[in-house]
């Protein structure tokens, strides 16, 4: 009885133990690794303007309704705010890793900036709908940049 | 399957064999498999409560101590002993809940009496909570819809 | 017209089980980031959970008893305690996110806040649940969830290479940007969303209220090979919107307002006044029966009196233990915590609980005292014993790969 309660218990430590250390790859010391944990930030807010452009375009296009494209864009804000914490609870291990991070947050800003003014727009506070893609456009592309810059570094 | 709780001494390799068959009316019935955790219904098929342990008596009304004895069933024993049967120990006698042998009527899937689950001790809980809870609610005592 | 009524209960079953919140949103997240390649894990989810309900049918109906019942009765009370513990928590867990859920599609139709919904939507359940007809219940959620299928319209309308789509179904590719491991992590999460053992108890439960008897197992048949397979149609088609709208722009899905952006894309305001519809009534439905199901694991369990069709005044602790239920749920969910984390968490604790509602299942299906002579085939036990080994290998691989991927991050 106590020896299958102590096979019991092994088993269920070297389960956790295997997930664990299956999980342990999130580690930055190398610039590949720094550069696919910025990723992962830059990619949830470019999922974010990604979701604000089309909720907006179709919002122009008559193809949804007020309220959905509205809470659609209050939700990518608070997607844009969890991808901006999470880069600046990173920390970075070289100059050109914080030079990273500064540019992630820089376009974060701007995203976070672009889908607050979509979200006026849609709220009937003013600007034009083909202003307010534009900026999210724009804002798409400098997260592309960055993107794009991390993915080389994670290549290398 | 269902693991018994309560230690118990080895059964005697001579143990003389269940009847099998019988002369005049009655059923064999093994009482791990066909009695206990069944469920008890009362003589309207509501749910009374389930069937946790047995009360086992030799013919003069004693505690049966050998397997050798003749003895009955006295009484189908309920309550609140759900940790003493998982993790094992005996409750005092007066934690049991007891439903006499004779208000049973039949023993299928479920175990029936013949009698109403509304005055047995085995259903307080459901009538304090009845009349304590649900009865606070409005439109409790309305058949649904 | 009782065929009808009979059909309905399957159907029910399936879109309230299917499509929850859970469902919607981790097809939806599939698609997004793995394509059509995880369409073997719905169809096998599928597959097992009409094997299982449909076992577990006709033992009610050949019995008379519910699993619950039967589940303690012959697994004794250590193994069925942790049995109900097990199914207890989880099924609490399901019902706070659906709850969640449906304050989350109430928001995307009003612009109200979801915190103003929770106890809105919770109490909406218990009234349907203390005095609404049975039959009502299943009539209105089954109708109103058949909306749904404006996602396999929608998949239509966005004018796919269907090609291309049945090829990355049928030879599943790892995608380059996914790792191994979230692969399988969100497989068992999809086989667990589509297994959920609050399907068999409710499913069964509401057998018994119905007074089932051996003539109905033919119509447990045709509700569960019509009402499931219809939910993994529709868990696909939310998948494959996702896959044609979201994958080509690499937008990770993790929002409700973003399951439903594919249908607005492809049919405009009108599907997507259909879908909102669609979306409140699967995720009400999906609460009722969680909380019917906890009212029945427990009662079943303790041997109370239970049932929809007897007044809470002759069900009192079927009727408390909803009750309780329900407060704990909306409380929690009144703290601001993201439905649908809770549900992608819900789904894999579901995974993992998966062998204790289906050993037993297979068991009773074969036991000939409560059977008689409807016990299961030989072939019937060899694919259930297959699925048997399935269960078990996602729940054991369930939580590693929930620790390893961060939660399937």
């Amino acid at each position: 009885m106590v020896r299958r309660l102590a096979a019991a218990v092994c088993a269920a430590v070297l389960l956790l133990c295997a997930g664990c250390g299956l999980g342990l790859g999130s580690a930055t010391s190398t610039p590949k690794q720094a550069a696919e944990r910025l990723a992962q930030d830059v990619d949830m807010a470019s999922s974010a303007v990604g979701t604000a452009e089309l909720a907006v375009r179709q919002l122009r296009g008559s193809r949804t309704f007020p309220t959905v494209a509205e809470i659609t864009l209050k939700e990518c804000g608070g997607l844009l705010s969890g991808a901006s914490a999470g880069l600046t609870r990173y920390i970075p291990i070289d100059r050109r890793d914080a030079r990273w991070r500064d540019d992630a947050l820089r376009a974060t800003a701007q995203a976070q900036a672009a889908v607050a003014d979509s979200r006026a727009w849609v709220d009937g506070g003013g600007g034009s709908g083909a202003g307010v893609q534009a900026g999210l456009a724009d804002a798409s592309d400098a997260l592309d940049a960055v993107s794009g810059t991390l993915e080389r570094a994670g290549a290398q | 399957m269902s693991p018994r709780v309560r230690p118990r001494p080895p059964v005697p390799a001579d143990l003389p064999e269940l009847p099998t068959s019988l002369r005049g009316a009655g059923r064999v019935l093994d009482a791990r498999l066909h009695l206990l955790d069944r469920q008890i219904l009362d003589v309207d098929d509501v749910p009374v409560t389930t069937l946790d342990d047995l009360l086992v008596l030799t013919a003069d009304g004693g505690e049966l101590t050998t397997g050798e004895q003749p003895a009955f069933v006295d009484q189908l024993l309920t309550g609140p002993v759900l940790a003493t049967r998982v993790f094992g120990g005996r409750p005092p006698a007066s934690r049991w809940v007891r439903i006499p042998w004779a208000d049973v009527t039949d023993v299928g899937v479920a175990v029936t009496l013949g009698v109403r689950g509304e005055g047995l001790d085995a259903t307080w809980v459901q009538r304090w909570l009845r009349d304590h809870v649900i009865a606070r609610i409005p439109g409790g005592r309305h058949d649904p819809g | 017209m009782k065929r009808l009524l009979g059909v309905a209960l399957g159907v029910l079953t399936a879109i309230g089980g299917f499509l929850d919140i859970g469902d919607l949103v981790t097809n939806a997240v599939v698609g997004s980031r793995f394509g059509m390649s995880l369409t073997w894990a719905v169809l096998l989810g599928v597959v097992g959970i009409c094997l299982f309900a449909q076992m577990a049918g006709r033992v009610t109906a050949v019995s008379g008893r519910a699993t619950f019942e039967i589940i303690r009765e012959r697994l004794g009370p250590r193994a069925s305690g942790t049995n109900l513990v097990a199914s207890f928590l989880i099924n609490l867990l399901t019902l706070t996110a659906e709850i969640g859920g449906v304050a989350l599609a109430l928001q995307l139709a009003s612009s109200v806040e979801p915190r103003l919904w929770i106890p809105v939507a919770a109490f909406a359940v218990w009234v349907v649940v203390w005095r609404a007809k049975f039959e009502v219940l299943e009539d209105v959620t089954g109708l109103l969830g058949l909306t749904l299928l404006v996602f396999a319209v929608s998949v239509v309308l966005l004018d796919p290479d269907w090609a291309h789509l049945a090829h990355t179904a049928a030879a599943p590719q790892i995608p380059a940007t996914e790792g191994a491991a979230s692969y399988f992590y969100y497989a068992i999460a999809l086989f667990g969303a589509a297994m959920t053992p609050y399907e068999v108890f409710f499913f069964s439960s509401g057998a018994v209220e119905e007074k089932w008897g051996p003539k109905d197992i033919s119509q447990s048949r045709i509700n569960v090979l019509v009402g499931f397979p219809l939910g993994g149609l529709l868990s696909l088609s939310i998948a494959a919107c996702a896959t044609l709208v979201f994958l080509p722009q690499q937008i990770e899905v993790s929002t409700l307002s973003q399951v439903v952006l594919p249908v607005a894309e492809a049919g405009g305001k009108l599907a997507l006044a259909f879908v909102l519809v669609g979306i409140v009534a699967a995720t009400f439905g999906a609460s009722l029966e969680t909380t019917l199901s906890a009212g029945y694991t427990i009662a079943q369990f303790f041997g109370w009196s239970w049932g929809k069709f007897r007044r809470p005044s002759q069900a009192p602790g079927f009727h408390v233990v909803m009750i309780a239920c329900l407060l704990v749920g909306a409380g929690v969910l009144m703290t601001d915590v993201d439905p649908v984390r809770v549900t992608e968490f819900s789904v894999v604790f579901s995974a993992v609980a998966l062998p204790l509602t289906y050993l037993p299942i297979l068991l009773v299906a074969n036991d000939p005292e409560y059977m008689g002579d409807q016990v299961n085939g030989r072939v019937l036990n060899g694919l259930a014993l297959v699925f048997l080994v399935l269960i078990l290998a996602a729940s054991l691989a369930a939580i590693p790969l929930m620790i390893a991927t961060g939660a399937g991050a």
